[in-house]
């Protein structure tokens, strides 16, 4: 039987926080906010109906203490918690201890997590039943030949952490010789950032493409998918643009690979939203990379082509309720881009920046939807992840998404804190992007879309202008010389 | 003594005079008439010898950020206090603090005010990044103080650790 | 106020002979100049980069606001003593702006013979001081000199106004409470020691500033101590321990900047006359060099100069119909207000007068005063003397000497006997003296004091029946011909510290300005006259 909430708790922060916030409210329920005191200017804190501080060894620990979201959830009287994406999201354990405090996690079952979560074990779920994976070795088959079963997938390769996700811990090895101290390192890594020191080896596409296809599946058994996402652009194996349709696609290949992530979905019976990932290569094969458990980032480019609302659906699904659609019904509609605004400096590596938001603007038009999680005066510090927004836009072609997001770019402002804006500028002016020939390695190919043009003597006059003229010190410096002697000038006898 | 504007990664020798009712930029030898006026819509204008730019521009402490208008482009010009970028480059203070190469958080701190250390030793661990990194000792000597603890997030050129001068041990 | 109307032919070819003569003399001296402040054995300059010291210019020029001007003292100093040997006595002194303030610099040259005090370079810090003590200039101290020099101590060390009389001049600035700091960048020692010990504020050099009363060497020779320089009195012993310096620096720079930031605490001095508005003269003050005659025996009207210095070559003049060999009215100068007294021909009674009520007038209006002097004389001869000539000029030097408002002298041609006295020369404290390239200073003109002194020989043999030979004249007046000429140019007189340097007469306006803004710091006493012989 459906059960409806009156309140749902959105244990997350910055622009996802207001992001389900926002749908929460529209579908008229009650919508509580958790923050650590380093959020407390975040916009999301006024804008919830109640905004609960939480607190930890460090801002991020605060997000990820289930104490704390459950205390919070028992404070605001919650239905429900919506956990948003990372942090507590694919948390098996978290899951279980919501439920057992009587309260309804909006995301999939806790089996499909763990399933999931483990990557070999996912993958070796999803081979058996016949699903395309990409050739590979696993330790945990037999720790002690792992090295050279891992030779043998053939180079490049990459080096994963089983417990690992979300691109970290990963390492790219092009030859042999290499391999034996990359393990090594790859261990370690693991074992610190997800308490797992156990790695398994697929066999490295070159120029591989990332497509990913939204799922979504109910209580009683319905999934559909909702069309897939190419999230190529990457950095760090970090996605920065993501879009739908894939450009690389034909409709055939497209149903082929939709259709088989909605089968491993339903084959692991799953409930809520979902996003399998794989890879494809130029040849056309595509393999299964890992199924992420939870809401993406980029989910807002899939709602702006379907129409559809992911969180809504999200909350109904935990209600209780049927998909009021099927898969039919799910039509795409145009292309639509996203671009992650990141507070950081691509011509340095990409080395987050820090400072606080002077002016902030942001975009307005037709197809220009922008998912913010910062407001004018909020500190950016490095406590938290540098993402402070998503500018998506939507067109009748991809040609008119991308002439409306480097609008929406154009028109977008944010002083006192370096960002990413102009780096993704010169990304989208690219001809081979404006061809859709991306791929995971685009950046690493085209280093010169990272670098600050240099900034000619016009300019460079007109900003020491602007700063000569807007630093006290230095116009006191100029105001303190007396008269005659400022209109002598620089007069030697 | 010229002021010092640091725009990227380069620094930039240059002043402001009043010149008659106005002010002029002295650069590279020459002299720029210079002018910033504010217009309604929270937009300057900047003026350099005749040429007018569109710009917004905000400024916090010692930043000044500007996005010209015309082309959306946004720069960030520090201005450097002389006696601090001084007092840094003396022989001795520049090889006695280990400053942060970018923003991030403190994990770990291993060593103590006063604790000797060899050179290679880690001494403090921080994550940028999802990266780790060990701010280790370049030289043999003894920590002067430690200016973070765990737990701590910091800013690019955040003073870390500071060992005592060579000679003062 | 009205312009003066200049009656000039800028087209005449008499105008076109004076620019070329004059303009060649301003070349001459700026040529001069350049090698009194740049030219240096190459050794000397590579003794600086090997000890890493700065170049005192360019110590000057970090440690100046930029864009502002810089009015340089006595930059021919010595430039005919010890075989031109110490170009500018090896100091650089003049009146800038740090950090918005009005300061005077003393600095040591130390690629003049390692900055050594010779006597001439004494005499200059001596009054670069004493300029800072009559207009209340904050004093700026760059020191790096490797002390006295010996062999000449003698001319130095003992009298009132010799070394000693730096230090004392140091404390009346104190006491009257005028700051001064000092930035130690080379050594201090024995009495310069007391240089930054009497400063109120000091900054020191690791590694090249040093202070002490005795040095290395005459340490081991006095007691056998051996200790390095750095030891015996360098940047921390003095920083950390004795207290005797206030900021230690890293580098020159550091030190620039810690002084830069020093006198930025001074407060402000009020000045004494209020300013106005400035225009540039509405004349081109390059045709001065059109004006000045080539010949000096030449007069020319001093209206002419005026009109290319002042404000808009406005002047008000006053008494213009009497004792017209004076010239004197009001004008603004870089927007102040002066008095200007000028010479237009030999002084006569009336001028004297003119002159002398006029310096009253001056005094009652707190206005200060101008001289531009081309003076030869005063009148001479019995009809003059029954007019009381003799009294009239006395009358002049009284009102002078009973003045408080500033004077500022430019010698502009010639400055003879007593008309040098009566128009403010040296002698009675004009804030600041300048001299044009081309003028002659002495008791009397070269030809009048050789005719003089012919005269009297020829007189003398008349007594006993006999003559001279126009050879034997000849052999009189040469000497005396020559001697005049060598000592009584511009050179010599700026060489001796006779003036406060030789002025391109272009640049006189902009020095005056600035020469009349620092004396502006000194507030104006009501003037007190002794008794005028009526």
């Amino acid at each position: 039987m459906p059960r409806p909430f009156r309140t749902v708790l959105v244990a997350n922060r910055g622009e996802i926080a207001m992001r389900v916030l926002r749908t929460v409210k529209a579908m008229g329920l009650r919508g509580a906010m958790v923050y650590h005191a380093a959020d407390r200017d975040a916009p999301a804190v006024t804008a919830a109906d109640l905004a609960i501080p939480i607190s930890g060894s460090t801002p991020v620990g605060a997000y990820l203490d289930a104490n704390e979201i459950l205390r919070a959830a028992t404070q605001a009287d919650a239905d429900a918690i919506h956990p948003g994406y990372g942090f507590l999201a694919e948390n098996a354990a978290f899951v279980r201890r919501v439920a057992d405090a009587g309260l309804v996690f909006i995301g999939p079952a806790p089996e499909a997590i763990d399933l999931m979560g483990d990557k070999v074990r996912a993958r070796g779920f999803v081979e058996r039943r016949g699903f395309p994976v990409a050739p590979s070795a696993i330790e945990d088959d037999d720790p002690a030949s792992f090295a050279a079963r891992a030779a043998k997938v053939g180079f490049p390769l990459l080096i994963k952490p089983s417990a690992g996700g979300g691109g970290k811990g990963m390492r790219i090895v092009r030859e042999a010789g290499a391999l034996d101290d990359q393990i090594t390192r790859a261990r370690s890594e693991g074992q610190r950032y997800f308490g797992d020191g156990r790695l398994y080896v697929e066999r490295y596409v070159e120029r591989p493409r990332h497509i990913e296809v939204q799922v979504l599946g109910d209580a009683h058994g319905n999934v559909v998918h909702l069309w897939e996402r190419e999230c190529s652009v990457q950095r760090r194996f970090q996605k920065i643009v993501e879009e739908t349709p894939s450009p690389a696609l034909e409709p055939a290949k497209r149903n082929e690979i939709c259709a088989t992530a909605a089968a491993i979905a339903r084959a692991a019976a799953y409930r809520n939203a979902g996003t399998v990932e794989f890879i494809y290569s130029e040849d056309g094969t595509f393999y299964f990379l890992e199924m992420n458990t939870r809401l993406q980032v980029e989910h807002p480019v899939t709602e702006a082509v379907t129409g559809i609302d992911l969180v809504a659906e999200q909350i109904r699904v935990a209600m209780g309720e049927r998909l009021r659609f099927c898969q039919d019904d799910v039509r795409q509609r145009g292309h639509a881009i996203e671009l992650r605004i990141y507070a950081e400096e691509p011509a340095r590596n990409y080395a987050p920046a820090t400072g606080r938001i002077l002016r902030l603007g942001l975009p307005e038009g037709p197809g220009i939807r922008v998912d913010s999680g910062v407001r004018e005066g909020q500190q950016v510090t490095a406590a938290f992840d540098p993402m402070l927004a998503k500018l998506i836009t939507h067109g009748d072609s991809r040609g008119e998404a991308i002439a409306r997001a480097r609008f929406a770019l154009e028109h977008f402002v944010l002083l006192g804190c370096a960002i990413n804006a102009a780096f993704l500028d010169r990304l989208l002016a690219h001809p081979a992007f404006a061809r859709g020939e991306i791929h995971t390695g685009f950046l690493d190919a085209h280093p010169e879309l990272a670098a600050n043009p240099p900034i000619d003597s016009d300019t460079m006059l007109a900003l020491l202008a602007a700063a000569a003229l807007s630093q006290p010190q230095v116009l006191d410096a100029a105001r303190a010389v007396p008269e005659p002697h400022a209109s002598i000038g620089a007069w030697r006898n | 003594m010229h002021h010092l504007f640091a725009i990227g990664d380069d620094k930039i020798e240059a002043s402001l005079v009043r010149r008659g009712r106005g002010y002029a930029l002295l650069h590279g030898g020459c002299e720029y008439p210079v002018a910033l006026r504010a217009l309604e819509d929270g937009e300057v204008e900047i003026e350099v010898a005749g040429r007018i730019s569109r710009a917004r521009i905000a400024r916090e402490r010692d930043d000044t950020f500007v996005r010209f208008i015309l082309n959306g482009e946004c720069h960030a010009v520090r201005w450097i206090d002389p006696l601090v970028r001084l007092a840094q480059a003396g022989g001795g203070s520049l090889d006695d603090i280990a400053q942060a190469p970018m923003p991030g958080t403190v994990i770990a701190v291993q060593v103590k005010a006063g604790e000797s250390v060899t050179r290679g030793q880690t001494m403090i661990v921080i994550e940028s990044m999802k990266l780790e990194t060990a701010i280790v000792a370049w030289r043999d000597g003894v920590i002067k103080a430690l200016h973070v603890s765990p737990g701590q997030t910091f800013d690019r050129a955040a003073p870390l650790v500071t060992l005592e001068a060579k000679g003062e041990e | 106020m009205r312009r003066i109307e200049s009656q000039l032919d800028v087209n005449s070819e008499a105008f076109r002979l004076n620019r070329e003569h004059n303009q060649r003399l301003a070349a001459e001296l700026r040529e001069r100049e350049r090698c009194a402040r740049h030219e240096r054995p190459q050794r000397d300059l590579d003794r600086l980069a090997r000890q890493k010291k700065m170049f005192v210019r360019d110590r000057i020029e970090m440690l100046l606001d930029p864009g502002t001007p810089f009015l340089e003292l006595s930059t021919l100093a010595a430039n005919q003593a010890y075989d031109g040997e110490v170009p500018s006595a090896g100091q650089v002194s003049g009146i800038g702006v740090v950090s918005g303030r009005e300061v005077i610099l003393h600095a040591d040259d130390a690629s003049v013979k390692g900055g050594a005090w010779y006597p001439l370079s004494v005499k200059k810090i001596v009054r670069t001081l004493d300029v800072a003590i009559e207009n209340r200039l904050p004093v700026i101290h760059l020191c790096d000199s490797a002390g006295g020099f010996l062999p000449l101590q003698a001319h130095f060390f003992a009298d009132r106004y010799y070394a000693g009389r730096i230090f004392r001049n140091q404390c009346t600035l104190s006491r009257m409470g005028v700051p001064q700091v000092s930035i130690v960048l080379g050594h201090c020692t024995a009495g310069g020691a007391y240089i930054p010990a009497l400063s109120d504020y000091s900054v020191i050099v690791r590694g090249t500033g040093a202070i002490f009363l005795g040095g290395p060497p005459l340490v081991k020779a006095a007691t056998g101590e051996e200790v390095s320089a750095d030891d015996l009195g360098g940047c921390d012993l003095h920083t950390r321990i004795s207290g005797t310096a206030d900021y230690p620096a890293h580098s020159e720079e550091e030190a620039i900047a810690i002084a830069r930031d020093i006198v930025a605490r001074l407060k402000r001095p009020q000045k004494a006359a209020e300013r106005e508005e400035s225009e540039p003269p509405y004349y081109d003050p390059a045709e001065l060099y059109g004006v000045i005659p080539r010949d000096n025996r030449v007069q020319f009207d001093m209206r002419e100069v005026i009109a290319r210095i002042v404000d808009g070559s406005r002047f008000h003049e006053y008494q213009p119909a009497y004792g017209t060999t004076l010239v004197c009215g009001y004008a603004n100068l870089w927007g102040y207000q002066v008095g200007i007294l000028a010479n237009n021909g030999v002084l006569f009674n009336d001028s004297s007068l003119k002159a002398a009520h006029f310096m009253q007038l001056c005094n009652q209006n707190g206005t200060p005063m101008v001289f531009l002097q081309n003076i030869t004389g005063y009148m001479v001869g019995r009809e003059y003397e029954m007019r009381g000539i003799t009294k009239d000029g006395a009358k002049m030097i009284m009102a002078l000497v009973g003045s408080e408002v500033p004077k500022l002298t430019v010698i502009c041609n010639g400055s003879y006997g007593a008309g040098n006295y009566g128009m403010s020369g040296r002698a009675y404290d004009p804030r600041l003296l300048f001299m044009w390239p081309q003028s002659q200073i002495s008791v009397m003109g070269a030809e009048q004091a050789a005719n003089v002194l012919s005269e009297v020989k020829l007189r003398q043999l008349e007594r006993h029946g006999e003559t001279l030979s126009a050879e034997q004249v000849a052999k009189i007046r040469e000497p005396v011909l020559e001697s005049y000429r060598e000592q009584s140019s511009a050179y010599y007189s700026t060489s001796e510290l006779w003036d406060d340097g030789i002025l391109d007469p272009v640049d006189t306006r902009n020095a005056l300005g600035i020469a009349l803004s620092a004396s502006l710091n000194t507030p104006i006493d009501p003037s007190r006259y002794g008794v005028f012989r009526m």
